[in-house]
């Protein structure tokens, strides 16, 4: 993982309409303890790592946005891996900023997702 | 020479009656009463000469009920009966308001789920498909006797009971709107089907003045066009959707339209966030969905409107680099306004009572602003 690595952020069905996501997708919930989970795209592609999130976690997405390592540092955000999860796995860490500055970092992250476009999208997505 | 007498008086309860007016599309549900009155009048006069096979020459013929007036609180119809012949009226008189008084007690006995087959027979119960099928929910038609000794009160949910306490009826009809796209449209045989936010698919007429909104949603379902249409709906016993009766407005709905998406919102349950997450009821919807109908201008920018897992919706802007979110809790009716500029940098956090509409005032000013701006 270098700063041009792409992070494969999985994007739930309900955070998005016509095709926008919301920042709330990169914004890390109470449960994350102020961690966002994403996977390192050089190690997966957004295709496989929609297949690992949905089939082998059983989770929900509708399809896979990315931000790159360089943008979380912009966003003075630390990018670290986390293996122990699953080995693809990594985390974004907002700890130690306040709700506001969080908002701030999850626009930032949206925008710069938004403009690299979807990576993935299943069945065209909502 | 003619005579009349008051009949009947129909009050509409409801926000929209208000005004003491009675909107045209529910005249047809006060000419339907006049059509149940001359059967049950017609039946009851039968019952009392079971020798007969038929009523007497004459006996409806000559007979009518006409709306007379309109009257404050809410709206108050007065019905006559209007007869044309004096010798006819006596004759006839009775029967009709016996009728009227078997249809008032069949309401009430919806309402109070009573049996109602002993007010009424059940071939005729299906005329409450039309009786009050204009009626919204919190809406209802009370009707009285002249005097208003009788008085009935029906509302979507008595109409149900009353055409579904015969069990030769399969079907119950009710105006709904409906909001979703259009997979499927055939010109030949003049029909479409409409896919609503659940996936359900609802076929209609295709009528002519609505061919082209139609088949432009048609031609758009892969870019998500929605259109509104208000029409007749069918429902089975299950309270299912079956099809439209008919079709009376279709409207191209704006891409961000905050009842289709509250629609989708309402299909969330519990736990909706991979086990997490929990939703609004039904009434904080539809307060949230109110907060934007019924505050903001037209030509305003609609946000999209995203749940979030505690329950409260977040309507989110982008106006050029301008990311906006407002967290609106539905339940303490507050939300959390955070604006933030990508390129300025510009930050601006706001609490505010979104029950005030002090505070509604502010949020379409600003996007207003905004908007402008970009």
């Amino acid at each position: 993982m270098n700063t041009e690595t792409t992070l494969l952020r999985q994007v739930h069905p309900s955070f998005v309409q016509q095709g926008q996501a919301s920042s709330q997708a990169f914004h890390p919930t109470l449960k994350d303890q102020k961690r966002l989970s994403v996977y390192d795209g050089d190690q997966i592609s957004p295709d496989d790592a929609y297949e690992h999130y949905t089939t082998t976690l059983s989770l929900a997405s509708v399809g896979v946005m990315g931000v790159s390592v360089a943008e979380c540092r912009q966003c003075e955000l630390t990018v670290r891996p986390d293996p122990e999860e699953f080995p693809e796995h990594v985390l974004v860490d907002f700890s130690g900023y306040s709700e506001n500055e969080i908002k701030k970092k999850a626009k930032q992250l949206k925008a710069f997702a938004n403009h690299r476009g979807w990576l993935y999208r299943f069945n065209g997505g909502p | 020479m003619s005579r009349l007498e008051t009949f009947l008086r129909a009050h509409l309860e409801g926000g929209r009656f208000e005004k003491h007016t009675i909107p045209l599309e529910l005249l047809r549900d006060l000419s339907a009463i006049g059509d149940l009155v001359i059967e049950v009048a017609k039946w009851r006069y039968l019952q009392d000469h079971a020798g007969r096979a038929r009523v007497p020459k004459g006996f409806a013929d000559t007979v009518y009920l006409s709306l007379s007036e309109i009257t404050p609180g809410s709206a108050v119809a007065r019905i006559d009966l209007v007869v044309s012949s004096d010798e006819l009226f006596d004759r006839a008189e009775q029967w009709f308001e016996r009728a009227r008084d078997s249809i008032l007690d069949a309401i009430t006995a919806a309402d109070q789920s009573t049996p109602i087959l002993k007010h009424l027979p059940d071939g005729l119960l299906s005329y409450f498909n039309r009786i009050g099928r204009g009626l919204r929910e919190h809406e209802a038609l009370v009707l009285g006797d002249r005097d208003e000794i009788r008085r009935a009160r029906l509302t979507q949910q008595v109409r149900k009971r009353l055409v579904f306490a015969t069990d030769q009826a399969r079907q119950y009809t009710e105006t709904v709107t409906l909001r979703g796209y259009v997979p499927e449209a055939d010109q030949e045989r003049q029909t479409f089907q409409m896919q609503l936010s659940d996936g359900q698919r609802v076929a209609a007429g295709l009528d002519p003045a609505h061919e082209d909104i139609v088949l432009r949603a048609f031609n758009g379902y892969r870019n998500r066009t929605k259109i509104s249409v208000e029409g007749i709906g069918v429902f089975d016993k299950a309270n299912r959707l079956q099809r439209l009766e008919s079709v009376d407005h279709v409207a191209e709905l704006d891409p961000l339209d905050i009842a289709a998406r509250i629609d989708e919102l309402r299909l969330l349950t519990n736990g909706w966030l991979d086990g997490r997450g929990t939703v609004p009821d039904r009434a904080e919807l539809d307060w949230v969905q109110n907060l934007f109908e019924g505050h903001f201008p037209d030509q305003l920018q609609l946000p999209c409107l995203y749940p979030t897992p505690e329950g409260e919706i977040q309507a989110e802007w982008t106006m050029g680099t301008t990311e906006i979110t407002l967290e609106i809790d539905p339940k303490s009716k507050s939300g959390n306004w955070h604006e933030y500029d990508l390129e300025s940098g510009y930050e601006h956090s706001e609490a505010l009572e979104l029950a005030n509409p002090e505070a509604i005032g502010w949020v379409v000013s600003r996007i207003g602003q905004l908007q402008r701006e970009y």
